[in-house]
């Protein structure tokens, strides 16, 4: 899973359902300070829904939008687990950074 | 003025609409419209449609628009290929083969090595009218823009012009009595006339289904490339060889004639019968006969055979390295000692 993966899989966790690609870019770029194209997103998306980490629906057409359909994003379980696993192996990398830290000390 | 009355560009959504697969074009197209109108409140509408532009051109990536679906090429259109692959290599190696001389195989083959050529002119178009084909999905209903019908004829009509002013210069030939010149335009002109028909009826075409002919415009150029590049010329080669190794016995018998009469013969038909029973033939097609001379107590034989191109490629034998070239080309060993051949224009 690349780092921009992670995120967006994140942020679409985050917005629990109400995540479409605007909404996903507007959230990673006020919580990370990202700017990301829309482009990007939706390359990161549809693998996502490829690989079975999201599912997709379509929602509510809008004057903003031209009269084109929001399509929203939730993550499945399937995302979640693999959310978990990446949190262990950093958790177990940053336990293992403060056993060192203990041992010999910092600079 | 409320925001929605600013509108985004419109010529950048609809060549979206053309290169995106259906599924996700409603998505897109909202998303940068939405996008848009947030930067026409944020930033003013310069910058707004300037960012517009940076977006249309982000969704230009190979996993939104490659969704091709591969299964359309069917077992059927995998044959066609096949076989015109091989009539396309047969036809190319044909005036290499043994044989005597037909003009008509030659100037055959160059036709179908200077449309293949020609093609590569329209293979950009031909793979976004393939992309378009490929990306369609069944039962989807279909306007002139998403059928293919104006990329066809966009994709065929320089060819059909370049094809109308070699059909102008080849009347003139015809005119002047060259009747094999009008057998490629006898092949050419029913194909044509084919395609022009399959374009008019994408014109009604309002429910999906594959239309292989850019599957064909974009293939045909790069197999007629690959077997003029890397087969045609090796089979000249080979030939070459072939005649080196057929004169053989010829260069003996005339370093023999040397010997015993401390001199070259002047003449080939001097050797007959003592020195060489016959006089090797060279029976292949576009390959003439030998050329031999003597000079400075040394001598020169050589043989022509027909290259791509118009172009003649001369193999020479002179024993002492005597090898005088006449074209615009330098000369090129051969694996044959005291062997060389050149290209003449």
């Amino acid at each position: 899973m690349g780092e921009l993966e992670e995120l967006v899989l994140l942020i679409v966790a985050v917005m629990n359902g109400q995540g479409y690609s605007i909404g996903i870019i507007g959230e990673l770029s006020q919580r990370t300070g990202r700017n990301i194209a829309i482009g990007a997103v939706q390359t990161v998306l549809k693998r996502m829904e490829d690989k079975g980490w999201v599912v997709s629906e379509w929602g509510e057409a809008t004057k903003e939008r031209g009269g084109k359909r929001k399509r929203y994003y939730s993550i499945t379980a399937q995302g979640q687990q693999l959310l978990a696993q990446n949190r262990a192996q950093r958790n177990n990398l940053w336990n293992a950074i403060i056993k060192i830290e203990g041992k010999y000390g910092t600079a | 003025m409320a925001l929605h009355n600013f509108r985004p560009p419109h010529w950048p959504l609809r060549i979206l609409r053309w290169i995106l697969p259906p599924e996700i074009q409603e998505e897109i197209e909202g998303d940068l419209t939405e996008k848009f109108h947030q930067d026409v409140n944020k930033l003013g509408i310069r910058q707004a449609v300037r960012r517009f532009y940076r977006g249309c051109l982000s969704i230009l990536k190979l996993r939104l628009i490659f969704n091709l679906n591969l299964n359309l090429i069917s077992a059927r259109h995998w044959i066609i290929l096949t076989s015109i692959a091989a009539l396309i290599l047969i036809i190319s190696i044909a005036p290499f083969m043994p044989g005597t001389t037909i003009e008509f195989s030659h100037s055959l083959a160059q036709f179908i090595h200077a449309s293949g050529y020609l093609g590569l002119f329209i293979l950009p178009l031909g793979m976004l009218w393939l992309i378009i084909e490929m990306r369609n999905e069944k039962n989807q209903e279909l306007t002139r823009w998403t059928n293919g019908y104006y990329l066809a004829w966009l994709t065929l009509t320089p060819l059909l012009l370049i094809y109308l002013m070699i059909l102008t210069k080849t009347t003139a030939e015809i005119l002047g009595g060259s009747i094999t010149t009008i057998i490629p335009h006898a092949i050419l002109i029913p194909i044509l006339v084919f395609l022009v028909s399959r374009i008019q009826k994408l014109k009604h075409k309002a429910n999906y289904y594959f239309n292989a002919i850019p599957l064909y415009i974009v293939i045909i150029p790069l197999i007629t490339i690959f077997i003029s590049h890397f087969i045609v010329e090796n089979v000249a080669n080979l030939r070459r060889e072939k005649l080196i190794i057929l004169t053989e016995p010829l260069i003996t018998a005339i370093e023999k004639y040397k010997t015993d009469h401390g001199i070259y013969p002047e003449q080939l038909n001097l050797l007959q019968q003592k020195y060489i029973a016959q006089l090797p033939t060279l029976k292949y097609k576009g390959v003439n006969g030998y050329h031999y001379k003597t000079s400075q107590g040394s001598f020169q034989l050589s043989f022509e055979q027909l290259w791509h191109w118009n172009a003649t490629d001369v193999t020479m034998y002179s024993p002492q390295n005597h090898v005088v070239v006449k074209g615009n080309y330098d000369k090129i060993s051969t694996r044959y000692p005291n062997w060389y051949h050149y290209l003449a224009d």
